[in-house]
This record gives C-alpha cells, sequence and structure tokens, in this order.
C-alpha cells in the first residue's frame, strides 16, 4: 500500500536557505525550519514518493512515519494517491533525525501585509490591466 | 506636536497625488513631507513635486522599497515620523488620534492603526474588509526607535520587508498599539491577488522567516553563553 502526498495548496510555499529549508503557511503566517534529513524527506513527500518507502530500516521507517503525521498535523500536506505514481522511490539517510521547528511570531504582521503588488514593471501599484 | 512624514513611491503617479493630499489635509498638518522616488520610470517625482511645495523629494536609481523607505526616514528631521505607501491614504483625524497616544505612550511604541481596504478605480469607501493595520500606512514612530531597529532590509522579490523590521522592532521589546478605528485607506489594486502566490514574490516572505529563525538561533546563543 503506498502513501502519496502533496504540498497542501498554493499558501505552502518553501525555500532552502543553505542546510535549512523554511516552509511557510501564507494564509496561516505560520512557518517552519526543518533540518538536513526534514528537508529531504520534504522534498522526497511533495514529489509524491510513497512515503512508505522514503527510509532504509525499520527504525527509520517509524521516523520518516512521524515526520508525515507532523506534516499533516501542520496541514502543510494532503494524502494524494493519485498524483507521483511513476515518481522514483529514494531511500533518505535519517541521521540525525528529522526535525521541524513551527513558529508563530510572524503571524499578524505576514496576515497584515499588504497584497499590493511591486512588480518590476508595473511598479506599486500595478494598474488594472483595463487602464 | 510636530511630525515628518516619509514615502516611499515607485511607479506611483497614478496615485501619489491622492497619498499627498491625504497627508496634507490632516487636522494636525506634517511639519515637512519627503517622498523618495525610487528610480520610477513614470512621472511619480514631477506629480509628487506639483502637489505641494511643501513636498521634498528626492530621486535615486531602483533600489528597493525598503531602503528608500529608509533613505527617506532618515531625510526628515521631526522626532517623530509616520510612514505611508504612495497608494495609500490616510482619514483627516489620523494622525491626531495617532499622536495624542504616542505622547501617552512609552518612547519606543510603535502606533498604528486600523485600516480599510477599496479597491482602486472604484468608489466604494465603506464596504471594504477591516483589518488591524500592522503595515507602512498606519505606522507612527519616534525617530530613535527606526535607528535602535535598524535600516529596511529588502527581501528578494519585494515582498515582506516591513514584517522583517516590524519583528525586528517587537523582538528588541518596543510595544505594538493599534488604535481601535479605522484611520487609513488601504489600495487593493484588482488583478493583484494572482502575484500574492507568485513564487518570485513569495521568495521575500520565505527570506524574512529564515532571518527570523537565524535571529532567534543567535539569541538562543547568546543565552549559552551566558
Amino acid at each position: 500500500m503506498t502513501e502519496r502526498y502533496k504540498t497542501a495548496g498554493p499558501d505552502i510555499v518553501h525555500e532552502s536557505f543553505g542546510g535549512d529549508l523554511v516552509v511557510l503557511n501564507l494564509r496561516s503566517g505560520q512557518y517552519f525550519g526543518l533540518n538536513a534529513s526534514g528537508a529531504a524527506l520534504w522534498s522526497a513527500i511533495i514529489e509524491g514518493q510513497d512515503a512508505t518507502a522514503l527510509s532504509a530500516d525499520d527504525t527509520t521507517r517509524q521516523m520518516a512515519s512521524d515526520f508525515v503525521t507532523q506534516l499533516l498535523d501542520h496541514e502543510l500536506i494532503v494524502r494524494d494517491d493519485l498524483a507521483g505514481e511513476g515518481a522514483p522511490t529514494a531511500s533518505i539517510s535519517l541521521v540525525p533525525p528529522p526535525t521541524i521547528e513551527a513558529y508563530d511570531d510572524l503571524s499578524d504582521l505576514i496576515v497584515a501585509d499588504p497584497i499590493h503588488d511591486v512588480d518590476q514593471n508595473a511598479g506599486w501599484p500595478k494598474l488594472p490591466d483595463a487602464q | 506636536m510636530t511630525y515628518s512624514v516619509a514615502i516611499a513611491a515607485y511607479n506611483a503617479a497614478e496615485t501619489i497625488a491622492e497619498t499627498l493630499q491625504s497627508v496634507l489635509s490632516q487636522t494636525v498638518p506634517p511639519t515637512e513631507i519627503v517622498v523618495v522616488d525610487d528610480g520610477s520610470e513614470d512621472a511619480t517625482a514631477e506629480i509628487a513635486r506639483e502637489v505641494s511645495p511643501d513636498v521634498t523629494v528626492l530621486t535615486q536609481p531602483n533600489t528597493g522599497c525598503g531602503s528608500a523607505c529608509t533613505r527617506a526616514i532618515r531625510a526628515t528631521t521631526c522626532e517623530i515620523v509616520a510612514t505611508v505607501d504612495a497608494d495609500d491614504f490616510w482619514l483627516p483625524g489620523k494622525m491626531q488620534r495617532q499622536l495624542d497616544l504616542l505622547e501617552a505612550s512609552d518612547d519606543r511604541t510603535l502606533v498604528f492603526a486600523k485600516h480599510r481596504q477599496f479597491h482602486h478605480g472604484t468608489p466604494d469607501m465603506t464596504s471594504g474588509a477591516v483589518r488591524p493595520g500592522l503595515t507602512r500606512s498606519d505606522l507612527v514612530f519616534r525617530r530613535k526607535v527606526f535607528e535602535e531597529v535598524g535600516p529596511i532590509f529588502d527581501p528578494p522579490g519585494g515582498r515582506g520587508d516591513m514584517i522583517d523590521w516590524l519583528a525586528r522592532a517587537r523582538e528588541i521589546g518596543c510595544p505594538f498599539k493599534i488604535i481601535d478605528d479605522v484611520l487609513v485607506m488601504r489600495r487593493i489594486i484588482p488583478g493583484s491577488l494572482s502575484f500574492g502566490r507568485e513564487a518570485t514574490k513569495d521568495a521575500g516572505y520565505l527570506a524574512v522567516a529564515h532571518r527570523a529563525i537565524q535571529r532567534r538561533q543567535a539569541r538562543n546563543r547568546d543565552r549559552q553563553d551566558q
């Protein structure tokens, strides 16, 4: 039985900064810091790789499974068994164990931030196309 | 109480006159207004100069909203500074209310207000969503707070500069106070919502979040060293 996932919509964005992966929920303003093992798992999971086959042995399989549960609890991924059937399954080293830290100190600021466009060509604001 | 107004503007020819008129029409008018035109390709600078001889317009090659705003703030001289985006506008009693609150507050307080959203090009100024205004257009502060927090950082893609600056202010203990009335109108541009989920722009928010994580790690290291 395979388990495949995708990110929980366009509000979930992520970027790698050196060894750190940051995942951000733009709608809630909550953000997450993942260590290198967590980042490797995240990449494989959102590519649609089978989450039950991401780790090399029983110990790390449980770790990977717990990590998937955390991502689900934080509403960062959703089950998507239809997608990614052809994606390769990789075995990922989970040393050190994957971690994900959740932060909400920026939430009120991110939610309040203007949606103003600062497009290079259009300026602030971008004018309606009709004008 | 005297105050300065600092405005960064980029290609805001359509809107900056309305912004400046709302500043000049305050029941407590500003002592000075400084606009930094951040390399606009339109008539932003000329229009700003035409609105009033009391508006000082500085021009520079495009550097980003945060650094343009930093330059505008540093070019002002009053102890109290208010900022506003070049497409939003203030209601007439905005500064009076905020100055009263600032005077009654701790020196390091950042005073905000609520704002109501409106759609560019429509006359409807009453039905838009009301939000607690933790944004540049709602903000009033004392100059020394700005220098204590430091310059506004421009994240890649241009979004999130004020999130970063306000987060840094809060981390060093500056109290936030939000007046519970709508004192600012925030312009929403049709079509801009789709830009809200554009990867190159969202990169700014992610960079700001990463900077917050790095500051937290540095604070934790400092604590361990003590």
